[in-house]
């Protein structure tokens, strides 16, 4: 036999008779790796579904031509483009969202291609088995609403080959016929399904852009540079049309992305942290208990080194089967997971990332394995380590007496408090807005270790008193605890890091959620608001449009004094939000305050509605002043407008907004749709009643939602609650880490002092009473966590909020703080301690005490 | 004179079947107030079981086990805990004193059980360990810090904490010294004495078995020998060791 397979077999044999012990420990590696995992899993799933969304959109094709700052643009470049030197063949194509008459208003990409055009076939059309099967191609040409889709999308929605289907567009609804199927690939693989490839023009008509497209797909001559034929395709088109190669265009993208997944990542970074502590404290319970026996073993021969590998084989089998459960776990959890990170994607990129289904991943999976497997090694090593330093008989006469930790070694661990607790002073007081984000990270990171150095100084701060002054049995414990903290430590640590995420997750949900409403909606009051119905989240740019033919439908309802409209846009060069609002919105003061700065000219407003000035809200980093011009480059080409007055009033983008007149944008951006009306009534009419005549009238046909003024606010901030839905999810998930966490360590702690429990019940000390005595443990457990939790989620809302977000977004939001929500997740701490603590308390008052005295 | 302690016909058997273990059998035994009997015989006579069963740690198989006029079969777990904290005081041979809290700590947590706090419990433990023979310096000091002899007086003034009527040491002076065996089973003499206790002294050591005024020797479970003998003093004699013993 081999010596793998002989020490598996040791390893197996030594195992096995300990099983019903180390099911926790079992349970636990399980549920670690299954949280590190989950989250990884998840955030790869995501990362591939949009990865392939592009990928599966560019197809073929090798350069890509956009409006800068994206939008349509007119068709009509396409020929300049065909003749361009180096280019194959050129294919246009506009996309627009839709949304099925569904109850959860499902949003459907439109796809719409030439499908005359001999090389939109090529590129778009063509499958592995010729081409995507359109069962009739007059017919399909001839009947406007003609659609493609993806074998999922039938399957998805019940629906077959022939098939009609109403979706929700600008203009309303429409009503859409099944006449091809697309397969499972290629294109097929985009947006998770929920697509429909339509011929060109009659998108056109559907979408409301009428000659006009908002890509072009180029694939260069064979043997042609790429770069080259890119170059020379950039000179044949005005400077508003971005020509972007697609590696160059697929790395943009991956890099934006990854951006965005560092929030996931650090998630996922601390999913993995917790699990980790939590295998490394019970296996590190579990080979303490047995040190003894290490003991004795060396004393009848064994080297070290060979005691060391045998320990790490039988830690590996009793990981390993914690990862085998586990790994199934994880795929369940990141289905749980995945649509809430979906909605934070879309909400992010201002565009719908369907949750797809997940699907294991070797990569993410092999992640939570490994950490979960080196946890438990490490785990392992250090008692088995710390056992073979000293004298065989040193580890058989010192494994049972539990002396308590020397002063000395306490003091100095406290003295490293004191540097962490100086650097994330000095970096969140002094200079946290250091750029960079250095300092910000800095404090991010002390404010965490300080936290976790602060654990056992607290501990015995807060049960030394409390022992004195309980008295009894459950003084014993609390003294036991206050002055070896132990298997607490472990429980403390990991209920604080739990109770951290949760507040700095809240503060910061809360803080964006109070900055986006503050800021969003004091220039937005009226009576009514009304939008598209399938407007899920508010999402600016990304949300459903409405045709601007339904403004004057609206402003001839009876009783409707004036009526107004936003778009949110962006664009580039460099990259700006645009809201673009109707000029009647700009003269009437009702609609609210601008909050125009100091300096602003007299008729800042008025210059601005009549399409002459823009106002402008730049980041710190991007100084523009009243009078000065800005330059934005948009699908139509470069657009100059003076600074008429700098305003507080929009956050679109993190690189600064622009406020403009709306004809000036429909005519620059050559588009008519608009997000939302503001509708302001006839005095002494009831807005109930209009609303009521707008449902009526208008609602079916144009897919209208109707609101009062005031409920806006609510549907912004519920916007950026669904944004940071995930903040429930880990909410979750600390809560259950703290409950295992605290049920391991307390299970722990009276199995290590199942002597002392015996004597204590041989000396009349009831089962009720050692009840209490685990459940005052847990108390000062959960008391001291709980403190230091919501301390280091708030030094982290601080460090986050101040260094770190007016880096990444541009905004000084404010940190918005809720006592609720401290004490909630303070008073759950302590609960999900207690409710860990219910099983060792029992397991205490259980305890045989003769066996126990008879073992000793 | 009333019988503190009064076993009637007192079966105990571990396991069932072939494999059973009969560790006492039919034991009759009565103990009266102020008495210090020292039970005697080899490993595995039922030595500790017969302490257990008088603790109200274990149930006996058959027969009645009565201490402080109460049946302990009869009373509810709660009730058994009440009288083990009350009316007996044990002294264990490895003296398993809880580490690591303090000495003081180690003797005021009982008295803290019925009631006694503050200031009360602390001068109450003060004279418990001076009594105790625990010099005033190792109050505050872990136990592992002392020696075992100190250790073990320690055990003894947690034993007599709640002023037990009953005193059961379970080898105590198997983990000391010659010197610390003497101190010790003078110490429980003169309790014996002083306080009318009833001491029941299970030891292996036949030197540690002359100082109670009466001496009963188990084997197999049995009463063997059960004599009344004016109590001795006990001289220092060369360390008396065994492993400890699992079943009595």
């Amino acid at each position: 036999m081999s010596w793998p397979a002989i020490a598996l077999r040791w390893g197996w044999e030594q195992v096995r008779p300990h099983l019903d012990q180390i099911s926790l420990a079992i349970v636990v590696i399980a549920f670690g790796v299954a949280l590190a995992g989950g989250v990884l899993l998840a955030n790869g799933t995501l990362q591939s579904a949009f990865q392939d969304s592009v990928d599966a959109l560019a197809g073929r094709a090798e350069i890509q031509i956009g409006a800068r700052g994206g939008g349509a643009f007119e068709e009509a470049v396409l020929e300049r483009v065909r003749a361009a030197p180096g280019v194959a063949f050129a294919a246009p194509l506009l996309q627009g969202t839709a949304f099925l008459r569904d109850a959860k208003k499902t949003p459907l990409r439109i796809l719409a291609v030439d499908m005359l055009d001999d090389a939109s076939v090529r590129l778009y059309r063509a499958t592995p088995t010729g081409t995507a099967g359109i069962d009739d191609p007059i017919l399909f040409l001839s009947q406007p609403g003609s659609v493609i889709v993806p074998r999922a999308f039938l399957v998805r929605h019940r629906l077959r080959s022939g098939d009609s289907f109403e979706a929700q567009t600008a203009a309303g609804f429409v009503r859409l016929t099944i006449r091809g199927v697309l397969e499972t690939d290629g294109v097929g693989l985009a947006f998770a399904g929920n697509l429909a490839l339509m011929d060109l023009y009659a998108a056109q008509d559907v979408l409301g852009f009428p000659q006009s497209v908002t890509q072009i797909d180029i694939v260069a001559r064979e043997g042609a540079d790429v770069a080259a034929t890119a170059q020379a395709v950039r000179d044949v088109l005005p400077d508003h049309l971005e020509v972007e190669e697609v590696a160059a265009r697929r790395e943009r993208l991956a890099s934006s992305l990854a951006g965005f997944q560092l929030l996931f990542a650090m998630i996922a970074a601390s999913s993995l942290l917790l699990g980790s502590l939590i295998i490394a404290n019970r296996l590190n319970t579990t080979y303490e208990e047995r040190r003894w026996e290490m003991g004795l073993v060396r004393s009848l021969g064994m080297s070290p080194g060979e005691l060391i590998g045998r320990l790490m084989t039988e830690a590996l089998i009793v990981t390993a089967i914690g990862v085998a459960l586990g790994l199934p776990i994880a795929i369940a959890f990141a289905q749980l997971v995945v649509g809430p990170l979906a909605t934070a994607m879309t909400l992010n990129f201002r565009q719908e990332v369907a949750a797809p289904w997940v699907e294991p991943q070797i990569g993410p999976l092999a992640l939570a394995a490994l950490a979960g497997l080196s946890s438990g090694l490490v785990a392992a090593w250090l008692p088995a380590w710390r056992s073979t330093r000293s004298r065989a008989a040193d580890v058989l006469a010192k494994a049972r007496s539990r002396k308590p930790e020397p002063e000395s070694a306490a003091r100095t661990r406290l003295r490293l408090v004191l540097p962490a607790l100086a650097a994330a002073t000095i970096a969140l007081l002094v200079g946290i807005e250091a750029p960079g984000g250095i300092l910000g990270g800095l404090a991010l990171a002390a404010v965490g270790a300080a936290g976790a150095t602060l654990v056992q100084p607290c501990l015995r701060l807060v049960s030394g008193p409390l022992a004195n002054l309980i008295g009894g049995a459950t003084g014993v414990a609390l003294d036991d605890q206050s002055i070896v903290p132990g298997r607490a430590l472990g429980a403390a640590t990991v209920l604080m890091f739990g109770c951290a995420i949760v507040v700095f997750v809240n503060n910061t949900g809360r803080s964006f959620e109070h900055f986006v409403v503050d800021t969003t909606t004091g220039v937005r009051r009226s009576d009514l608001v009304v939008d598209s119905s399938a407007n899920a989240d508010a999402m600016g740019e990304g949300e459903p449009r409405l045709s601007e033919g339904v403004i004057a439908e609206v402003g001839r309802i009876r009783g409707v004094d004036v009526v107004a409209a936003d778009v949110a846009a962006s664009a580039s060069d460099p990259a700006t939000g645009i809201l673009a609002v109707e000029p009647v919105w700009l003269r009437r003061p009702e609609f609210g305050d601008w909050r125009l700065e100091e300096g602003a000219l007299p008729d800042a407003l008025a210059r601005v509605a009549e399409g002459e000035a823009f106002l402008a809200n730049f980041p710190p980093d991007r100084p523009v002043r009243v009078g000065e011009t800005v330059r934005l480059m948009t699908p139509s080409g470069p657009l100059e407008r003076p600074v008429a007055a700098i305003h507080r009033a929009s956050c679109l983008n993190p690189n600064g907004d622009v406020v403009m007149s709306r004809q000036l944008y429909k005519k620059h951006w050559r588009d008519p749709t608009i997000n939302r009306m503001y509708v302001l009534v006839d005095e002494g009419v009831p807005a109930g009643q209009v609303a009521r005549e707008i449902r009526e009238r208008l609602a079916d046909r144009w897919g209208l939602r109707v609101m009062p003024g005031e409920a806006l606010a609510e549907w912004f901030a519920s916007s950026v609650r669904r944004g940071f839905a995930i903040a429930d999810a880990m909410g979750l998930l600390a809560l259950l880490v703290v409950l295992l966490g605290t049920a391991d360590a307390l299970a722990a702690s009276v199995v290590e002092r199942t002597r002392d429990i015996a004597t204590m019940r041989a000396l009349g000390c009831s089962p009720a009473l050692l009840r209490r005595t685990v459940l005052a443990q847990a108390a000062a457990v959960g008391f001291v966590g709980s403190l230091l939790g919501l301390m280091v989620g708030m030094g982290w809302s601080v460090a986050f909020m101040r260094g770190i977000v007016p880096l990444l977004l541009g905004w000084n939001a404010r940190l918005q703080v809720s006592a609720t929500v401290l004490a909630t997740a303070a008073v759950l701490g302590i609960l999900a301690s207690l409710a860990g603590a219910l099983y060792p308390a029992v397991r205490a008052g259980r305890i045989r005490v003769v066996e126990a005295l008879r073992y000793e | 004179m009333s019988n503190v302690i009064i076993l009637d016909r007192v079966t105990k058997k571990y396991g069932s079947g072939h494999g059973a273990t009969l560790a006492l059998d039919e034991v009759d035994l009565a103990i009266p107030a102020g008495q210090f009997i020292a039970v005697m015989g080899p490993s595995g006579c039922g030595k500790t079981t017969l302490l257990n069963l008088i603790a109200g740690l274990d149930d006996p198989t058959s027969g009645h086990v009565v201490v402080a006029g109460e049946d302990l079969g009869k009373l509810s777990e709660r009730a058994r805990f009440e009288i083990r904290l009350r009316h007996i005081g044990i002294v264990f041979q490895s003296f398993n004193l809880l580490p690591r809290v303090s000495v003081a700590r180690n003797v005021m947590w009982r008295l803290e059980l019925v009631g006694l706090r503050g200031r009360k419990a602390r001068d109450r433990t003060a004279a418990l360990l001076e009594e105790a023979g625990v010099p005033e310096a190792a109050w505050d000091r872990f136990p592992g810090e002392l020696s075992g002899g100190e250790q073990q007086r320690v055990g003894v003034a947690r034993a007599l904490a709640t002023d037990p009527r009953i005193l059961l040491a379970d080898e105590p002076t198997g983990n000391l010294d010659s010197l610390g065996a003497k101190r010790l089973l003078d110490q429980l003499r003169r309790l014996n004495q002083q306080r009318r206790m009833v001491v029941v002294l299970v030891t292996h050591d036949p030197h540690a078995g002359i100082v109670g005024s009466r001496s009963i020797e188990l084997r197999d479970g049995r009463v063997i020998r059960d004599v009344a003998s004016p109590p001795r003093e006990v001289g220092v004699v060369v360390p008396f060791e065994r492993p400890h013993d699992a079943n009595g």
